[in-house]
């Protein structure tokens, strides 16, 4: 057959090819410590959750942020590679492509990675893991998860002291527990000011396709904003994105105030339309990469459970010159006083993940 | 007038033309002869610039020129009308006239003086037809002339026709001829391909004959005899003419009576038809093509949807209401379909494959276990079979049908239902595109089946054929039976009114 | 058959112009590409592991497009497929090995079969044409699936839209446990054996039986292959359910033989991707095979390409496979070309 001369051509190509791929795996320089992060279907350019965590490594790496500001932390000069599998398929090869090489820590974003760097975890137990949003009892795994309902709760209060119609929206990427987290402590700390106060539920969608289709995230925000909500909260991925220009395109006021507002997510998002973003609820990603990798560098690694809140700073809201005049100061006293009676234990937030 | 010289051109591994040579006097009308495949119309599509020439070059009025696009052709004075006709259907004649050559600036389209001019090009050469008719609503006699027209037009002193004759009955024919005639008369210079030796002889002034690629001969008309053209054109001793025994009709085998086919439309392409076929006999059916035969046929072989058909088919005195083709054909019909590569071949098939078509699910071609798996022993032992009885060739049984020529196309599907044995042949269209060699044997094979006691039912578009092989011919004019003659006996000016005028 | 190497080929090139303008050594990222999917054990094992759905759905479009049918909807009916075969799994986790497996393989099968059945019975029917109608049933599987992971089949409180796992019994093995040195971690399986025998059987079946010379027949000429005796209706269920068994058995070496449980969103294309397959592989078994291992290598070595090189990401792979299909599509015109420019 035909088929078999061709093979034959392409054999010897094939053959060398391999030998090639074998030495470039020693490419990388050994003497520094080698970090491996493989992101989540967003992919690093999110400006959000997946984004943060690329901050926080890239702090660690160089000590400055990926645009090049000063991080404000000493860099640690590893050698940092990283994964966008795009697809769920990629994530395991990604992990198992550190692996291989021996890394010394591999940082997987999102829950939905959790079973999967177990599976990796076990067969490399040498290696350092470290997994944001998932849960692990693995030695060599540490499992970095945040409360965000309590960051949650202080931008629903925020919100709620906002909002003239009363009506609130929240966008969920996809409906699961680790959304309806969100979804509660804002809902929750939105009706510790006006019990009244209605919040409109959505979500994107129920497979990952959800965290990424900004389309469909506008068009939530758009129905909600139909029906009167003027603050929405989208914590949905790229998705609330889409939520972003949906604020934006209702407008400003006569007095050049923004008539609808959209919330960050994980990352400050302030900047983003500066007027129509009132505030950003803080998933501290960046401290909580940062800070493990910084814990292998020192071979200081601890497995387990690192709970980032709001008495560490994982979690918390962002004032800055962008949104420094939407929000009125009784907002931001009644914030700042929940945020004491939570951090006290005064006040408990519904954790709507392991209620 | 025009003169191809050593015309080469090779289409992968067929040399399609082989230093072709070919000089047309001017004011004459000139025929090419030649089998299928021999080359004639390659080489008018050089003259006329579709293909360019691998070697060799054309001479217009005695000078070199190139042509290397159908634009070329015609600011050369060159026309050609194709076998299958290029007219918008949906558009007016005039339209179809000046389409491409518009009057006129290209933001103004003057039809007014397109109008002026295709009335006069009319008058001129008798090529009557309204030029604000639609194509779709003309005859095919009618669209050939605005094909003609379409040539002039475009101020064509040369025009080159591909079988023109194809697709007209008898009258039309003649009055073809006669309005060639006229152009010749006025002047034009004509090149006519074709392959049917009585329309050379009647038409044309000289006449070259082409076999496999090379130019074999060039004769003038009036020394050549159809006898002689045909040896050039085969290269051996043809039979024009069918010799057959005298019919011994037997027992009625397929009985037809009041037998309607309804279109999905309404349309009725078979009209309340009522005939009977007896065993050791060719029944023929004549007609203008579109008169109802296609349906006809495909309605006794069970091609068409059984809510169509409305009537009583029985074979040998069983009815074969709602049957479908696969329980037909067991019942003892085989067909020969009219189109062979539309119905009867798999052309991307090998020939082992296409030899099997129709009988392919059940022994002797199947074998355990389940009878599901293919015998490929026997149906290699099956085509080398029809292979050499019905002298296929290449005779290499692996070959895609699409490899073989058009005549030895039609000996495999021939051969293969020749191979079921049956009651009843169901026949249309059995040398259509197929070379004088082949339509002699087949010919023969036909009338060989009928004295073996198989009931044949033949339909032709070639009148000649029908009448030389029937024993006994019907005339279908709008799906209806016009009447029936004896062949030996009627003329074909008789058969050819019942065709166009239905009485 | 020489074509599509040279497609390949081509594609590469072109590939390698991208590269190179983003200034990357192409050779260098070539060798990572296709080294780091062909080194043993990981490299191949998962290599293999990741062709195994593409010859499944390559086979799946293959034997629709043998009998002229454009099926899209690979897709939803592996979809149907897995999540019929995880449910299977759940149900009777408690039957032996000897009757779990065999049951989960059927309802694979069958599951596909029937998801793949319904444009076929549709296009029979009422002549409404599968490729919409494909591509309408695979969001209703997507989606269907979804909802049914999402409401009634998720472990309770698991933040992944995923089944309860299967019952032991239903696993199929690794080939770790057949090959020595072949480590166990590498999720190659069974399924990959059993994807081999497809492709010999869907080649006896269409070369060899009398039912696939109907359904070849049927692809390449109906009205002849009507005339043989043959019912086109027939042939397009028959193709179409055909065509959706094997694109279900997807489901098999997903969640028989690697996830043990129903993963929603586990497929990365396979259905469209197995479009590729076929055309690339010529719809023929051992074609697609090849053309299957191709993409698998690409998919593979798409990952260390990423994250070993400064600026190449595995979009390039992509690039490379969008190249590929660009130029097989374009055969037609890449060989006329060819040979004029041989010609002059």
């Amino acid at each position: 057959m035909k088929w078999s001369k061709a093979l034959l051509c392409l054999a010897p190509a094939v053959l060398t090819a391999t030998a090639c791929g074998q030495q470039s795996y020693a490419s990388d320089d050994r003497s520094k410590p080698r970090v491996g992060i493989v992101f989540d279907i967003g992919g690093k350019d999110d400006r959000s959750f997946n984004a943060a965590a690329w901050n926080g490594v890239r702090c660690a790496e160089t000590g400055k942020w990926p645009d090049g500001k000063d991080c404000g932390r000493p860099g640690f000069g590893i050698t940092l590679r990283d994964v966008e599998p795009g697809t769920p398929v990629n994530i395991e090869p990604g992990m198992r492509a550190f692996a291989e090489r021996k890394y010394d820590l591999i940082i997987g974003i999102g829950f939905a990675q959790a079973p999967i760097i177990e599976t990796v975890a076990r067969d490399y137990p040498d290696i350092h893991f470290a997994i944001v949003d998932g849960v692990s009892d693995l030695p060599n795994v540490a499992s970095l998860v945040f409360k965000e309902h309590e960051g949650s709760y202080l931008v629903g209060i925020l919100s709620a002291m906002t909002t003239k119609t009363n009506t609130l929206g929240f966008i969920g990427g996809m409906d699961i527990g680790l959304i309806h987290r969100f979804a509660k402590g804002f809902e929750q700390g939105a009706k510790s000011v006006n019990p009244n106060i209605r919040v409109i539920e959505n979500y994107v969608g129920v497979t990952d396709a959800a965290w990424n289709n900004p389309g469909k995230g506008k068009e939530l925000a758009l129905s909600q904003i139909a029906k009167g909500a003027d603050v929405i909260f989208p914590a949905a991925g790229n998705s609330g994105l889409g939520a972003f220009d949906a604020v934006e395109d209702m407008g400003r006021d006569a007095s050049g105030r923004a008539t609808h507002f959209v919330i960050g997510v994980d990352s400050n998002m302030n900047m983003l339309k500066p007027g129509f973003v009132l505030t950003s609820m803080l998933k501290r990603v960046d401290n909580a990469v940062y800070q493990i990798t910084r814990d292998v560098v020192n071979k200081q690694f601890k497995p387990g459970l690192h709970v980032f809140g709001l008495e560490s700073d994982g979690v918390g809201y962002a004032i800055d010159e962008n949104n420094k005049d939407l929000l009125s100061p009784e907002a931001i006293r009644a914030a700042e006083e929940a945020k004491k009676k939570i951090i006290a234990g005064e006040i408990k937030v519904t954790d709507a993940m392991f209620q | 007038m025009i003169e191809l010289r050593n015309i080469s051109k090779r289409f992968g591994a067929v040399q399609a033309n082989d230093h072709v040579s070919i000089k047309v006097e001017p004011g004459t009308i000139h025929a090419i002869v030649g089998e299928n495949g021999a080359g004639k119309s390659t080489a008018m599509r050089i003259a006329y610039g579709f293909y360019t020439a691998d070697a060799g070059e054309i001479l217009i009025d005695g000078q070199v020129r190139r042509i290397g696009s159908p634009q070329d052709a015609i600011a050369l004075g060159i026309g050609m009308v194709h076998q299958h006709f290029m007219l918008v259907d949906t558009m007016t004649v005039a339209d179809n006239i000046v389409l491409g050559a518009e009057p006129g600036s290209p933001l103004s389209l003057d039809l007014q003086e397109a109008d002026i001019r295709i009335r006069a090009l009319s008058a001129e050469f008798r090529l009557s037809v309204d030029p604000h008719a639609r194509i779709e609503d003309l005859s095919v006699g009618q669209q050939q002339r605005v094909e003609l027209l379409k040539a002039l037009y475009r101020k064509a002193r040369l025009l080159i026709l591909d079988e023109p004759t194809a697709v007209l009955t008898p009258q039309e024919v003649e009055e073809f001829f006669g309005i060639l005639r006229g152009m010749r008369k006025q002047g034009k210079t004509i090149v006519i391909i074709t392959h049917k030796l009585a329309e050379v002889l009647a038409l044309s002034d000289d006449v070259t004959v082409m076999r496999d690629g090379k130019v074999v001969g060039r004769v003038e008309t009036k020394e050549t005899s159809a006898a002689e053209l045909a040896r050039l054109m085969v290269g051996r001793d043809v039979l024009l003419h069918v010799h057959k025994p005298e019919a011994k009709p037997g027992a009625q085998v397929l009985g037809v009576r009041n037998l309607s086919v309804k279109t999905a439309a309404g349309a009725k392409p078979v009209d309340n038809v009522t005939f009977e076929v007896r065993a050791g006999e060719i029944v023929g059916v004549a007609g203008v093509e579109g008169n109802g035969q296609t349906e006809l046929v495909e309605a006794l072989a069970g091609l068409v949807d059984p809510l169509r058909v409305s009537g009583d088919v029985d074979l040998e005195g069983q009815s074969l209401s709602g049957m479908n083709p696969r329980r037909r054909r067991e019942r003892g019909i085989a067909h020969i379909p009219e189109d062979r590569h539309r119905r009867g071949l798999l052309l991307e098939f090998a020939l082992t494959e296409n030899a099997i078509l129709g009988v392919h699910y059940r022994r002797p071609i199947t074998m355990l276990p389940g009878d599901a798996v293919l015998d490929d022993g026997e149906i290699r032992r099956r085509t080398v079979d029809i292979i050499k009885r019905f002298d296929v060739r290449p005779p290499n049984p692996d070959l895609p049908a699409r490899a073989l020529s058009g005549g030895n196309q039609q000996k495999l599907v021939i051969g293969r239902e020749f191979e079921l044995n049956p009651k009843l042949l169901l026949v249309s269209q059995p040398t259509r595109g197929v070379d004088i060699g082949a339509i002699e044997f087949i010919h023969d094979k036909l009338v060989k089946l009928r004295d073996g006691g198989c009931a044949v039912l033949l339909v032709s578009a070639e009148l000649e054929e029908v009448m030389s092989l029937s024993d006994r011919l019907l005339i279908l004019h709008k799906g209806r039976i016009a009447g029936e003659v004896n062949p030996q006996v009627a003329t074909a000016a008789e058969v050819g009114l019942l065709m166009t005028r239905g009485h | 058959m020489f074509f599509p190497v040279v497609a390949v080929l081509a594609a590469f090139l072109v590939g390698g112009v991208f590269i190179l303008a983003i200034g990357e050594s192409p050779l260098q990222t070539y060798s990572l590409l296709i080294g780091s999917a062909l080194w043993w054990p990981d490299g191949i094992g998962y290599t293999l592991f990741l062709a195994t759905p593409l010859i499944f759905t390559g086979l799946a479009v293959s034997v629709a497009f043998r009998a002229g049918l454009l099926n899209i909807g690979a897709e939803g009916q592996l979809y149907v497929a897995a999540f019929a075969t995880a449910w299977v799994g759940i149900v009777f986790a408690n039957l032996p090995a000897a009757v779990l497996v065999p049951l989960c393989c059927t309802a694979a099968v069958a599951a596909g079969a029937m998801w793949g059945a319904i444009p076929g019975i549709l296009k029979a029917r009422f002549g409404s044409h599968e490729v919409i109608n494909t591509i309408m049933l695979n969001f209703i599987a997507v989606a269907f699936v979804s909802y049914l992971t999402q409401y009634h089949y998720r472990t309770p409180g698991d933040a992944i839209l995923e089944t309860a796992p299967i019952g032991a019994n239903a696993h199929i093995p690794r080939l770790a446990r057949f090959i020595p040195g072949f480590p166990e971690r590498i999720p190659l399986n069974v399924a990959f054996l059993l994807a081999l025998v497809c492709c010999a059987l869907v080649y006896f079946f269409l070369w060899h039986t009398k039912w696939g010379y109907e359904l070849r027949a049927t692809g390449s000429n109906p009205s002849a292959a009507e005339y043989g005796g043959i019912s086109i209706r027939r042939q397009i269920v028959l193709a179409m359910a055909i065509s959706g068994g094997l694109a279900g058995m997807v489901g098999i070496n997903e969640v028989l033989g690697y996830r043990h449980r129903y993963y929603d969103g586990f497929s990365d294309n396979y259905g469209f991707t197995g479009i590729a397959v076929a055309l690339l592989g010529r719809n023929h078994p051992v074609g697609v095979v090849l053309a299957a291992l191709l993409f698998a290598v690409l998919t593979r070595g798409g990952v260390p390409v990423d994250a070993f090189t400064q600026h190449v990401t595995k979009d390039i792979v992509q690039i490379l496979q969008a190249t590929i299909i660009l130029f097989v599509a374009a055969e037609a015109l890449f060989r006329e070309g060819l040979r004029r420019w041989v010609k002059f």
